[in-house]
């Protein structure tokens, strides 16, 4: 038996929320700092998702969508007394998501771009470092304890390869060299 | 993008800025669009890294970041492999799959369950109309049916997952994280259109009638909102308590006007207009301040408990706890004020730190230093500490180096206080010869009132406290009560400010001693319930 118009929209959005994944978690990451509490909640904003699906307008920002729900997660995993002082966090993230998301490529380029830069990367004290980060999952001062650095060195470390993984994804992006 | 806020974010990701720096980063932030577009990049690419090199990651690797990051479904990701990370992005949407389906197989109830949790504030996730944008995924079919319209969920939505679906490999979430607090988060009162303002704090208690103020609007203030960056408050007839997110608290006072709270590059900033604030400081760690500012004075501080009254041309300071620094703004004069000292910065003479008022002093057995056999403590259930002072002899004659019991406290010079002493005669019989104590107030002029034991002290700065035969119990004596109970009491003068010693002797026994009470406004004797000033030391 085929599948029915609506089980394929259904299927459509959820495909648009795994497309969308790496920008709801950043977001959710960004708001727990924690990565492990951020997935569950991803999990949630997916579970509700699965549920409105067919709340969702095509034609009209999904991510924004989607950002709502998982906005409304975080809150709701939120202590009340603390809501008020997270509520404005929370805008100047959306804010900063919307700010990145303006006009770019597909998210999944994007993740294969960086996947090849990484693999490229030439130095392999800041893959290393990478790797302790959020391969082993390495909390700042662990990781500068690892390598033998200062945590403000390791600060000042991740921010130059992530300036210089940046450059090498839109290099790459705008050569049409995403994949290879 | 200024330099430093590239390690500003490397420590925001890393959750070390503490709650003020993040407050700080976040307007700082807010006022650069390329910082936010960098953070919003940062944060996107943060999630592909931890596919990445997690995908890459050895297993026991991976065991560490599970621990590390707590996630709950890490383990069960595919160990390697791209096939895996696709096999992992399959089985979440199979547990949510799963979940529902769940909700399904028994009668809804699930369903239900989480309806009412969404009804309850979580899943009010009010169906936005998306704004129009450029994700739209080609995948997705022309002819989905319209959203629906209300801004409320479906209550109960209809079954759309065939129940045959297979449990995913993870395990399925059970419904209590789900469960949403019974209110939905409260937003933040608006400025400007699109303005997004970091809260300096929450109006933790809102009594009568307070307005937040914002340039000339006012809006209503309620307890437990938010006080925006740049907000001020005005109380009516009673005040209002904010709360920091560092611990801090501020009281206001009726009738207080607060211009402004903000976040400067001094830290937080409190602008007093006019009446009375009092303040908790949680202790900050350098260089984070917090000041008040009158229209008179800035006031630093760095953790401490201090209230500032504001009224006409002066403005006063009283520091409970902790130091602040007081500046005179019409010519930079500037004073460091201490613990339990005041300050006023006004017209005239510069501010100077001066003690707090003493008007009352209790001595409490505990507190004096026993030199010699004489006295010595004793557990006693009605004693108002529980423990006393107990003398089982008395010692006539000259008390000069008798052994006493020594206490020091600080007191106003000039001042005249009333004394009172708390204690219990322990004599069966002959009780009127057993219930007297001598106190020396070192350098003072002491005042007896006339009688016939007027002087039996043996000097000037000593006087008798006789007569605690008188109740059964415990009772306050204020000088010879054998010429009556509510005879006049012994005065005291002391001759400089600061630290006074006093000695206790004792002149007849047996007798305990409870308290002694130095007391600038308790002129008449304490009713015998009583255990001393209410608020002593507050």
């Amino acid at each position: 038996m085929g599948m029915s118009d609506s089980e394929r929209d259904r299927r459509a959005v959820m495909r648009l929320a795994l497309e969308h994944r790496a920008q709801l978690w950043g977001f959710l990451v960004g708001l727990t700092k924690d990565p492990g509490k951020a997935e569950d909640l991803f999990q949630n904003t997916y579970l509700v998702l699965c549920e409105k699906w067919d709340q969702y307008r095509p034609g009209t920002n999904f991510l924004a969508w989607a950002r709502q729900i998982a906005r409304f997660e975080f809150l709701a995993s939120v202590d009340p007394d603390r809501r008020p002082f997270v509520t404005a966090e929370m805008e100047v993230l959306e804010s900063a998501m919307r700010a990145a998301d303006s006009g770019k490529e597909p998210p999944s380029s994007r993740r294969e771009a960086l996947k090849r830069c990484l693999e490229r990367m030439p130095d392999a004290r800041a893959r290393r470092v990478l790797e302790l980060r959020y391969g082993d999952g390495l909390s700042g001062e662990s990781v500068a304890q690892r390598v033998g650095m200062t945590l403000n060195a390791l600060y000042t470390l991740l921010s130059r390869i992530r300036h210089s993984l940046q450059d090498c994804v839109e290099r790459r992006l705008r050569t049409g060299d995403a994949g290879q | 993008m200024k330099d430093n806020l590239h390690i500003e974010i490397e420590r925001y990701l890393d959750g070390t800025l503490t709650p003020d720096e993040t407050d700080r980063f976040l307007e700082e932030l807010r006022r650069d669009p390329e910082g936010l577009a960098r953070l919003g990049l940062i944060l996107e690419d943060q999630a592909h890294l931890f596919d990445a090199l997690r995908e890459a990651s050895p297993a026991p690797a991976r065991l560490r970041a599970t621990r590390a990051f707590r996630g709950r479904r890490t383990g069960s990701r595919p160990a390697t492999g791209s096939r895996g990370n696709l096999a992992w992005v399959l089985g979440l949407a199979a547990a949510g799959i799963f979940v529902v389906v769940l909700g399904q197989a028994f009668s809804g109830a699930a369903s239900r369950a989480r309806t009412a949790d969404s009804d309850r504030g979580m899943a009010q996730h009010p169906p936005p109309a998306p704004p129009p944008g450029r994700s739209e995924d080609p995948a997705v079919p022309r002819d989905v049916p319209p959203p629906a319209p209300s801004a409320r969920p479906d209550p109960r939505p209809e079954p759309r997952f065939p129940k045959a679906v297979p449990p995913a490999p993870i395990a399925p979430k059970a419904p209590a994280p789900l469960a949403a607090p019974p209110t939905p988060a409260p937003e933040p009162p608006r400025g400007p259109a699109g303005d997004t303002r970091v809260a300096m704090a929450v109006l933790e208690e809102v009594k009568g009638d307070c307005v937040l103020l914002e340039g000339s609007a006012t809006f209503p203030a309620k307890s437990q909102g938010p006080l925006l960056s740049g907000q001020g408050l005005r109380c009516g007839a009673e005040g209002a308590t904010i709360r920091f997110p560092d611990g801090s608290r501020v009281e206001l006072g009726p009738g207080t006007t607060v211009r402004e709270i903000v976040r400067g590059p001094d830290g937080r900033q409190i602008a007093l207009e006019t009446g009375t604030l009092a303040a908790q400081v949680t202790r900050l760690i350098p260089p984070e301040k917090f000041s008040v500012t009158t229209a008179q004075a800035r006031i630093v501080v760095v953790g401490t408990r201090f209230s500032v009254a504001c009224a006409g041309e002066s403005t006063r300071i009283d520091v409970r706890e902790g130091r602040v620094a007081v500046t005179r703004l019409s010519d930079g004069a500037a004073v460091e004020v201490p613990a339990k000292h005041s300050a006023v910065a006004g017209p005239g003479a510069p501010p100077v730190a001066l003690p707090f008022p003493v008007d009352e002093i209790l001595l409490l057995p505990a507190q004096g230093r026993i030199a010699g056999p004489d006295w010595h403590l004793e557990k006693d259930p009605q004693a108002s500490t529980g423990v006393a002072l107990e003398a089982p002899k008395g010692r006539s004659g000259s008390l000069q180096d008798a052994p006493s019991v020594i206490f020091t406290e600080v007191a106003d010079a000039g001042k005249t206080y009333s004394v009172w002493v708390r204690g219990l005669c322990l004599a069966r019989t002959n009780r009127v010869a057993h219930d007297a104590v001598v106190v020396d107030f070192g350098d003072a002029e002491v005042t007896e009132p006339p009688g016939p034991n007027k002087g039996l002290g043996g000097g000037p700065s000593r006087a008798l406290f006789n007569g605690f035969m008188y109740t059964p119990g415990y009772g306050w004596v204020g000088s010879d009560s054998d010429q009556g109970r509510d005879a006049p009491c012994v005065t005291v003068r002391f001759a400089r400010p600061g630290r006074q010693t006093l000695k206790l002797y004792a002149r007849e026994g047996p007798i305990r001693i409870d308290a002694v009470w130095i007391s600038a406004t308790q002129k008449t004797r304490p009713d015998d319930s009583q255990v001393g000033p209410p608020a002593v030391g507050k």
